[in-house]
């Protein structure tokens, strides 16, 4: 019986196989070729259930096996006002990361995406420090940063994401909170004709 | 390395303190899976079946499934098994919520608890370091309060199972409670828990788990949530209604047992179903670990004096202190509903009690003097009030916290507690729904609906619409639910997963994660072992026949589709020992254990 005693966290449970993992399926994903991104990660924290697939399928995408803690995407839950945010990094054009890199390890690509250069990087972790939303994370055990790469453009958070809350598409034709306000429109329209027809 | 399993069980002795970790037995995991089976084995393993079940020789053991913690469709449950004190069969009763998986990713799949220990303790996990710490101050406080304490003193991220002022009590109806408002809910394990004086497991994990074929197992998983997306109650109905969209449906078959069954209409029940709730408290929903379905309700009571803020009321709750006590009010019912998790009660068992109390009262049994106010059926502050006695297990509720069973038998009429072997029965009337009386008789952990939810083929028509009213096919088909569902608690799935998904897709999401190329039949057998294994138990333990309370068995239902029916069970129960191949008493043959390698 040890009562009172701290929490004590192993940081020398480093795990070369997440690590590996991580590093092959980088070297697999060819270099971005395109010149255009045109679609974003769209979040609508009013639809988020809070089941975090996304943080598992984050985690499974990156090394292989589940676990929350190396994912990229992270829920934000406010469980007394039941409200939760999924967030991560959502690729600014202007990032504060790539000006803290001192080895220019992070690039902006033509269509906006934010790429790191694993072979430059050397894990200084500036970028955690820097960037202002907290959506760089390092993981101890993997030796590696958790930030969103879009998976190949084939975002998995958005692909298994049940209730919508984060959808990968084009910004420009997301219509659906716009969509919504003009139904207030169109039933005061509709309320106006019915009216006048009675009038 | 083993897939799916984490490979390490955790073994506290609560009497001495001494803590230790070791493998997972891999053969008892192939046969029994985990969760709900492995859990039962090695309880079975370790146990006598005769032990007092709050007793220092009754464990208590905490296990997950191989698919615990995974991306498979709604996997975040966990089971906790002992010998239940409510009815003397095997308890097993599992849960869902963040607790489960958290056990898996700090590198376990279960935890065994032994022995009691002299003062109040928690078992503290974080990853590798496992240690028993002081409770004093949590003992007495609510599981809200507890999580809170926990959490604020450790981290948000920390998950905490732990019991409430019932389960410290010894009420034969606390629950074990996780991530504050999911329940470990039936048989008293609560009281198991209390008597260990075990306050809480309080639990963090960095690890991860791992799957035998990864791209298998990921196109299993999302086929399996794509046709739960796209299922009627799976996706939108359970989504839009939560479990309360049930009244409606089995009040409209004539089902829903009323004033502790005397009948199964409740001519009120729109007050309080899920459109009601929908409608008038509902907050929004919300999803446990890793699932589409999100059948949770947050819900706000508001305008009323039963104003409070919880989850719930699922449907069975919202049954039990709605048409059980013949109760409308659907502010008392919410109201009473978080109560129990407040105090760590099962709502089921709690309600269903009032209601036995309720008609005690009605025919003379018991009065105000014993009760301490006028007990009519109907009255919305009766099943507020008596729920918080029950679970504090003061004045009337201490007769209230031993189950309606020994309640109506100390005040002499045990033929009017709706229980079966002293567990009470949930919200669908065996008599209008026969299989669901052959389910409640046969059910391992007594009266029960979620051992083979013959509603799902009977009412819901899933995933073939049989008549209610008939007898015939009935053995085979519960046979057939039964195992299932043993095999997906055992997996560590959500049974509600069944809303959508059969067995090839169960299958396929056990066989991609743990790595083996059985067959769908060869997995679905591994469920009717686990069934074989807890009838044994049971038999050893000295538990009571199969049978059900005499109103279902005598007393016709009156109006309704079912109006002059009565649970025709002998002729099912013949039936289902057949289907079985168990002997005309309802034992396991030798041969039937030998074939199934029990």
């Amino acid at each position: 019986m040890h009562s009172g005693k701290g929490p004590q966290i192993h940081h020398s449970l480093i795990d070369s196989e997440l690590s590996t993992f991580y590093d092959k399926r980088a070297t697999g994903t060819p270099p971005s070729v395109r010149n255009t991104m045109t679609k974003q990660l769209l979040l609508r924290p009013e639809k988020c259930t809070n089941c975090r697939t996304c943080e598992l399928v984050c985690s499974f995408e990156h090394f292989g096996r589940f676990n929350p803690t190396l994912s990229a995407v992270a829920v934000i839950d406010f469980a007394e006002d039941v409200v939760s945010v999924p967030l991560m990094c959502l690729q600014c054009e202007d990032p504060a990361c790539q000006k803290v890199c001192k080895v220019g390890a992070i690039s902006v690509e033509p269509g906006g995406k934010v790429v790191y250069n694993n072979d430059k990087c050397i894990l200084c972790k500036l970028c955690v420090q820097a960037c202002p939303f907290g959506s760089v994370v390092y993981s101890t055990p993997a030796r590696k940063l958790l930030r969103c790469d879009l998976c190949g453009d084939n975002p998995q958070c958005a692909l298994w994401c049940a209730p919508g809350a984060i959808v990968y598409a084009d910004s420009a034709d997301d219509r659906e909170k716009r969509r919504a306000v003009a139904e207030g429109f169109k039933d005061v329209l509709k309320e106006d004709t019915a009216i006048g027809e009675v009038a | 390395m083993m897939f799916g399993w984490k490979g390490t069980l955790i073994r506290v002795n609560l009497a001495t303190g001494a803590i230790s970790k070791e493998p997972l037995n891999e053969k008892l995991a192939h046969d029994y899976i985990g969760a709900r089976g492995l859990g039962t084995k090695y309880y079975m393993d370790e146990c006598d079946p005769q032990v007092d079940p709050l007793g220092p020789d009754n464990k208590l053991i905490f296990m997950t499934g191989p698919l615990t913690g995974t991306a498979a469709a709604s996997a975040g449950r966990y089971e906790v098994v002992a010998k239940a004190p409510l009815t003397g069969t095997i308890g097993a009763a599992n849960s869902g919520g963040w607790f489960g998986p958290e056990i898996k990713y700090a590198g376990y799949d279960g935890i065994i608890f032994e022995g009691v220990s002299k003062k109040p303790v928690y078992l503290y996990i974080r990853d590798d370091v496992v240690e028993l710490r002081d409770a004093s101050d949590l003992w007495g406080q609510s599981p809200f309060e507890t999580t809170d304490i926990l959490t604020a003193r450790y981290g948000e991220n920390y998950k905490v199972a732990c019991i409430g002022v019932a389960g410290e009590k010894g009420s034969l109806m606390g629950c074990i409670m996780n991530d504050k408002h999911r329940a470990a809910g039936r048989g008293g394990l609560g009281a198991v828990m209390g008597s260990k004086k075990l306050k809480a497991v309080c639990v963090r994990g960095t690890g991860a788990v791992a799957v035998a074929h990864p791209e298998e197992f990921m196109a299993a998983a999302k086929n399996a949530r794509d046709i739960l997306i796209a299922d009627p109650v799976g996706g939108t109905g359970l989504a839009a209604y939560g479990t309360e969209v049930l009244v409606n449906i089995i009040n409209e078959s004539g089902a829903l047992p009323y004033k502790n069954w005397r009948s199964a209409f409740d001519p009120n029940a729109d007050n309080y179903g899920g459109e009601a709730l929908a409608a008038n408290f509902l907050v929004k929903n919300k999803a446990c670990f890793g699932c589409t379905i999100a059948c949770g309700r947050v819900t706000h009571v508001t305008n009323s004096k039963y104003e409070s803020f919880g989850e719930g009321p699922e449907y069975e709750a919202g049954w039990a202190f709605g048409a059980a006590t013949g109760v409308d009010n659907l502010a008392a019912i919410c109201k009473a509903s978080f109560l129990c998790n407040e105090l760590g009660l099962d709502p089921i068992s709690m309600g269903s009690t009032i209601a036995c109390a309720m008609e005690l009262f009605d025919i003379g049994a018991i009065d105000a003097d014993i009760v301490g106010f006028e007990l009519k059926f109907g009255d919305p502050d009766a099943i507020v009030d008596l729920t918080e006695l029950t679970g504090k297990v003061e004045g009337f509720g201490a007769d209230l916290a031993m189950g309606s069973y020994r309640l109506a038998e100390k005040y002499g009429h045990p033929e009017l507690s709706m229980s079966v072997k002293k567990q009470e029965m949930p919200a669908y009337d065996g008599r209008a729904i026969q299989g669901m009386g052959l389910e409640y008789a046969t059910s391992n952990r007594g009266g029960c609906h979620v051992r083979g939810y013959m509603t799902s083929p009977e009412i819901l028509g899933v995933p073939v619409k049989t008549d209610p009213l008939v007898t015939e096919g009935k053995g085979e088909l519960l046979k057939l639910f039964q195992d299932l569902t043993a095999l997906i608690d055992s997996s560590g799935l959500c049974l509600f997963t069944t809303f959508g998904c059969g067995l090839p897709e169960i299958a396929a999401q056990y066989r991609h994660a743990v790595g083996t190329d059985e067959t769908d039949e060869e997995i679905l057998l591994k469920g009717e072992r686990v069934w074989n294994l807890e009838k044994v138990f049971n038999i050893a333990a000295g538990v009571e026949k199969d049978t059900l309370p005499p109103r279902l068995l005598r007393e016709e239902l009156t109006e309704g589709p079912a109006a002059g029916k009565v649970c025709e069970l002998d002729v099912m129960l013949e039936d289902y020992y057949a289907q079985r191949g168990w002997d005309s008493e309802g034992a396991p043959t030798e041969e039937k254990l030998e074939s199934l390698n029990v």
